[in-house]
């Protein structure tokens, strides 16, 4: 504390910070707004919502709505699907990326650099040259009408081993590693009780990331799903849509808001482990 | 939202790959759609009444039932024609969209829709057609065109305000110019956008693009039709009758409820909308008995069965029953889809006054509409055309591009995207 105080101090109230604070608040505001805008949405009904000059009070008919969106979708079923789904996913998908990532790090066998820049070459790959293909194979092995399909290819991605990879080379010192081998771990205990826990920040940021892509993701659960009971939570809020353009936008934006939920809430746990596995890389070195 | 505009692209870009792999799929089997007695159904929400998917359990006890509400319907069915698995028994898609795949649906006048194809309006049926002349679709619902009306403002203008003299006054394209004339004088507008009028004319005119009759019709995009259509809208446009509102915005909605927007063609979700617009104008709105050079309808939605569906007469018969006068006329009166099925038209259901047109019995003025609209002869390049047009038309409102402008570049971009 005694440091501090005898570092350059800058008065509370100087032209600069007030500057950069208003710069700042209008920030904010802009990012903001389409959340306030979302449940204003969300809480009017659609005449409401089509009135000019728009209005920017929350209104009542949040229940009224969201009662509309249970009616109208397997909102509640594809709500369960989700959140199982992304689990799994996300689960499996961090624990091989590590893996694969501190293996690429930390491990050295002949062939490990051509290996790697192989595997980020399939980044340049564009998703729709591959969605034909790889339908067509999900079909021939009869994964269709199943959760396969979005749990084993997406079971890891080049760009989360590529994360882990930094991760693990940043994190985990070799010597720490030297010193579990000399006291008899093998590879998986090391990888176990010293790797992932230093790159916990780096899994964490990660996470997020995958589990906001795999929460959102539309057109994969589209094509391979063929039960309503088996929908996820995208597909769900797409069922509100009207035949012709009639859709209920208030209805839609009801559902919405209560899909977004759990990332927000997630996001508000993890914030700080985020915010400070943000900003380490940008300390080290 | 990185996952959505990835699957958005890559959506754009598989159903161009799906397309254009299908036409070269030359494996007649399509997958098979599982045994007898099973059917799956795969419905966009809100295309079939909800009478036919609650009914249909009770009405077939001894068929299991698969019935999928799903959106994006056409990118599911796509991907399941190009695998040729999981292919739905029947589904509600467009005839023309899959007219090049039409040998993977069925042709049902050969599975009993013969006997009840009378029960439909025949243009209606005649739109269920292939090039080939297949009956691959079975009418679900039509979109016809009626003339919304005020009449207070139409007596303020010095205009007949009763629903049979306001028809009498617009039903030729002179008579309507001189009612958006007059409403024009007063402060009022009697059109929302020349686009809709372009759309409107097209579909009263029949005009598809095509010269001669089925798999010999040539396409070719520089009609006098058309060009009548356009330089029409372009000049109510430049008259100044529009409100330059679209519909489907948050502008439409204020013009309908702040008392600018006067009058509109438009399909009946339009009439629709217009009840969630200006919920506090109730009364105040009917519908006019004629609409401008005849009748007009969009096309609506069509019931189709795969060719390879396990009991092709099954399917057919389900399909007839679910688009049967009963539950169309239920649909109108619960979902707001309008029956293509004539004897609907009688039923109570459709003879019910709407309070929102001052209890004008609205169904049986879209009624006489339906029955009187001409039959098209559509062929896979109809939308595609119409739609460059009419895109055309609202650019220009825009960016204030001359008629003749706009006209030529729509026709190139018609030509080079197109062909012909």
């Amino acid at each position: 504390m005694s440091l501090r105080m005898t570092s350059r101090r800058v008065r509370a109230t100087s032209p600069s910070r007030i500057a950069a604070h208003f710069v700042l608040m209008v920030g904010v505001l802009l990012f903001v707004f389409p959340f306030y805008w979302l449940i204003v949405m969300a809480t009017s009904s659609t005449a409401q919502i089509y009135s000019v000059p728009p209005r920017l009070f929350l209104g009542t008919s949040f229940f009224e709505n969201f009662g509309k969106v249970l009616e109208g979708s397997t909102f509640l079923t594809a709500f369960a699907n989700s959140i199982w789904l992304t689990i799994v996913s996300v689960a499996i998908h961090l624990f091989l990326a590590a893996l694969a990532g501190y293996v690429f790090a930390k491990v050295s066998f002949p062939g490990r650099n051509t290996l790697f820049a192989i595997l980020l070459a399939t980044m340049l790959i564009p998703t729709g040259v591959s969605l034909v293909p790889t339908f067509q194979i999900y079909a021939d092995l009869g994964w269709l009408n199943t959760y396969l399909p979005l749990i084993v290819p997406g079971a890891v991605s080049a760009f989360g081993v590529f994360w882990m990879r930094q991760a693990a080379s940043s994190a985990v010192s070799d010597e720490v590693i030297d010193a579990a081998k000399i006291d008899g771990a093998g590879f998986m205990r090391t990888f176990l009780q010293v790797a992932l826990p230093s790159m916990r920040p780096a899994l964490v940021a990660f996470g997020i990331f995958q589990v906001m892509w795999t929460w959102n993701d539309y057109l994969w659960p589209l094509l391979v799903l063929g039960k309503p009971s088996m929908f996820t939570l995208p597909i769900a809020l797409q069922q509100l849509q009207g035949n012709y353009g009639t859709t209920d936008y208030s209805v839609v934006m009801a559902g919405t808001l209560v899909a977004i939920l759990p990332l927000i809430i997630l996001f508000f746990f993890l914030r700080k482990t985020i915010l400070e596995n943000v900003s380490a890389g940008a300390l080290k070195g | 939202m990185k996952s959505l505009r990835r699957g958005t692209a890559a959506s754009v870009i598989a159903i161009g790959l799906a397309a254009a792999a299908l036409t070269g799929c030359s494996s007649g089997d399509a997958g098979g759609t599982g045994d007898p007695g099973k059917l799956t159904v795969w419905y966009r929400p809100g295309s079939l009444p909800a009478a036919s998917i609650d009914g249909v359990k009770a009405q077939f006890p001894d068929v299991k039932f698969d019935l999928v509400e799903t959106p994006d319907l056409d990118k599911k069915l796509a991907a399941a024609l190009r695998s040729g698995t999981d292919v739905p028994d029947i589904m509600v898609a467009d005839v023309l969209q899959y007219g090049s795949v039409e040998d993977k649906f069925l042709d049902v006048s050969e599975h009993g829709f013969s006997d009840v194809a009378d029960d439909y309006l025949d243009w209606k049926v005649a739109s269920g057609q292939s090039a080939t002349g297949r009956q691959i679709g079975i009418p679900i619902d039509i979109g016809p065109y009626g003339y919304y009306y005020k009449p207070a403002d139409f007596e303020a203008a010095g205009l007949p305000s009763e629903p049979d003299a306001v028809g009498e006054a617009v039903a030729t394209w002179d008579g309507y110019e001189n009612v958006l004339s007059e409403l024009a004088k007063t402060g009022h507008r009697g059109c929302d956008h020349a686009s809709n009028v372009y759309y409107y004319t097209m579909y009263a005119t029949g005009t598809s693009f095509y010269e001669g009759e089925g798999a010999d019709a040539t396409f070719d995009p520089e009609s006098a039709e058309n060009k009548e259509a356009f330089d029409r809208a372009m000049q109510f446009q430049e008259d100044g009758y529009c409100t330059n509102t679209n519909w489907w915005g948050p502008e439409w909605n204020s013009a309908a409820s702040q008392g600018d927007l006067v009058g509109f063609l438009a399909p009946p979700w339009i009439g629709g909308a217009l009840m969630d617009a200006a919920p506090d104008q109730s009364g105040q709105w009917r519908i006019a008995t004629k609409t401008p050079g005849g009748a007009a309808s969009e096309n609506g939605s069509t019931l189709m069965i795969s060719a390879a569906t396990a009991d092709p007469d099954l399917a057919t018969d389900v399909a007839i029953w679910m688009t049967d006068a009963e539950n169309q006329a239920q649909g109108f009166a619960k979902d707001g889809l309008f029956p293509s099925a004539v004897a609907a038209f009688d039923m109570p259901a459709m003879k019910e006054p709407s309070e929102f047109y001052g209890d004008q019995v609205t169904a049986q003025v879209l009624g006489e509409l339906a029955l009187a609209a001409p039959t098209f002869n559509r062929g896979p390049n109809t939308i595609p055309a119409t739609n460059i047009f009419r895109q055309t038309i609202t650019d220009s409102v825009e960016n204030g591009a001359s008629a003749d402008e706009a006209y030529k570049s729509a026709l190139t971009k018609v030509t080079s995207e197109l062909g012909g």
